[in-house]
């Protein structure tokens, strides 16, 4: 992640830099990394990549100008820099009008203007030809979002994910509709998909861990049981790096048992603690540091100011 | 009760930038400032019932992502409550801006997170940054982009002040936003600091982050 980042800073700050003769090569490079990473920096893709597009099109060999296009349009339209994204959709559908990628930029052209029935009867056109679509089918879910309609996105996103169960991206995206609305139950069901199909991931755990916390205890505590139990798989898979896998381990600690440490039979949580006040001793800003003590001296998992951290873990 | 809000241009600013910064998300934070008990001054039009002033002096940006998690939202909260006692201050409301531009209202999600806020101070109010004034505004032909909502306790929920929707009471209550915060605004933006601003969650995800922002406006 911290790699990703600087990447992109060092392309950004090239562009900054660089003479006009080189001017057309950095923009290309930012933009290409900008699509390997699968970043969205909409704001810097539409100024540079209109650039880009406006003065060096000539330099880009067939296939790169269209993704490059396919790219700028997309970001004009996060943006909302309409009249940009409108002229570069109207070039690709002539370029490709029988090509359902086109149909998309189309779809979400016509979306951003509020268009919203011409949008639906797009996508419900190709849909007739293509029922599989699974780019299109997922804009169906994207047309009920961007209209408000949360529980209508939910039921596309259900009947799309019934045909195309392994399609994690999709798991994630209809747990966090259910969170949206306060279905944590529901939401639950869709991380615990997630992690099937991503066994090794941190963040799964931690999200699945966090709906079920937020979810409430359950009956007889097994709510708060399994966050706890996916929480201590978080902060080993991490090797207790993961703030929030820390955090949350605290604090479902404390929802299980009340405070002092009674339902943290095995001192996981107080490990947990004492690593959070390690990691903010050595990383967060010097103000942050008693702000986090005073709250795990609140759930009772740290004792008085003053006493040293646990020894430390390798 | 119709308390009269203050809110100073650093709070504004950083509700601003802060849903700059995530163009595509909602976000949300924490307003910090203090609660003075007016009386109504002798010989004014007002009776002379007790009217709080509430001073909005900054807001600390919480989230940019899966706002209603608890683990996330309770240590936000538990640690800002901790910082405000530090500076001698209160915790005093709860800013929110919607992801989609077309929606107007606090909804359901929103007034969750601002009833725990009242529930430690009857003075706390809500801020939704008002999308449908966003365009006037940094046209800078307005200096109006913030909706107050107000819980008048009891039964009653959360109602947008200066009329609500449906020719329902509105709250009573009136906002006092920092004039010239428009042309601030732009400026800032323009040099991209909103970038700069850094919430909780950032912070989760990167302890050496700072989400109180102290000099940042």
């Amino acid at each position: 992640m911290g790699s990703t980042k600087k990447q992109l800073e060092q392309d950004l700050a090239e562009l900054e830099h660089v003479g006009t003769s080189g001017r057309a090569e950095a923009l290309r490079s930012y933009l290409r990394l900008v699509r390997e990473l699968k970043v969205r920096d909409s704001e810097n893709v539409t100024v540079l990549g209109e650039e880009l597009l406006r003065k060096h099109r000539a330099r880009l060999g067939a296939e790169e100008l269209w993704l490059t296009m396919e790219q700028v349009a997309t970001a004009a339209l996060d943006c909302r820099a309409l009249p940009l994204a409108a002229s570069i959709v109207t070039q690709i559908c002539e370029k490709f009008p029988e090509s359902l990628r086109a149909a998309r930029m189309m779809e979400m052209l016509l979306e951003a203007r509020g268009k919203y029935e011409d949008a639906s009867k797009l996508i419900q056109k190709h849909l007739e030809d293509a029922p599989d679509c699974q780019m299109l089918l997922k804009r169906q879910v994207a047309l009920e979002k961007s209209q408000g309609n949360v529980g209508a996105a939910i039921e596309a996103l259900r009947k799309y994910v019934d045909v195309f169960q392994t399609d994690r991206e999709a798991w994630e995206e209809l747990g966090s509709l259910y969170v949206q609305a306060q279905m944590y139950a529901q939401a639950a069901a869709c991380y615990e998909e997630v992690l099937l199909h991503a066994p090794a991931s941190i963040a799964a755990y931690v999200q699945l861990a966090d709906v079920l916390y937020t979810a409430g205890p359950g009956p007889a505590g097994a709510n708060s049981r399994a966050a706890r139990t996916h929480y201590a798989a978080a902060v080993e898979l991490s090797g207790g790096t993961n703030a929030r896998a820390l955090y949350g381990l605290c604090a479902v600690t404390a929802q299980l048992g009340g405070l002092r440490g009674a339902a943290d039979p095995d001192g996981l949580a107080a490990a947990a603690a004492a690593t959070l006040v390690q990691r903010y001793a050595e990383e967060a800003p010097a103000h942050l540091l008693p702000l986090a003590q005073e709250m795990l001296r609140a759930q009772g998992l740290t004792g008085k100011a003053g006493k040293t951290a646990a020894s430390p873990r390798k | 009760m119709s308390p009269a809000y203050t809110v100073d241009s650093k709070a504004l600013l950083k509700i601003l930038l802060h849903a700059a910064k995530h163009p595509s998300h909602s976000v949300n934070g924490v307003l910090l400032g203090s609660v003075a008990a007016a009386t109504g001054e002798p010989g004014s039009p007002r009776e002379s019932a007790a009217q709080p002033a509430v001073t909005i002096v900054d807001a600390i940006p919480l989230f940019h992502s899966f706002l209603s998690l608890a683990p996330a939202l309770e240590a936000a909260l538990f640690q800002v409550d901790t910082y405000a006692r530090q500076r001698g201050c209160e915790v005093v409301g709860y800013y929110h801006a919607n992801e989609r531009l077309t929606d107007l209202e606090l909804g359901p999600v929103a007034r969750k997170i601002a009833d725990r806020i009242q529930q430690r101070n009857q003075h706390a109010c809500a801020l939704l940054v008002d999308n449908a004034k966003l365009g006037s505004f940094v046209q800078q032909k307005s200096q109006d982009v913030l909706q107050l909502w107000t819980r008048e306790g009891g039964a009653r929920g959360w109602s947008r002040a200066g009329g609500g929707s449906g020719g329902g009471s509105g709250s009573s209550a009136r906002l006092q936003a920092a004039a010239g915060a428009a042309p601030l605004f732009m400026g800032m933006h323009g040099e991209g600091r909103h970038t700069r601003l850094h919430d909780f969650d950032d912070h989760l995800n990167d302890l050496s982050i700072d989400w109180i922002n102290a000099d940042l406006v």
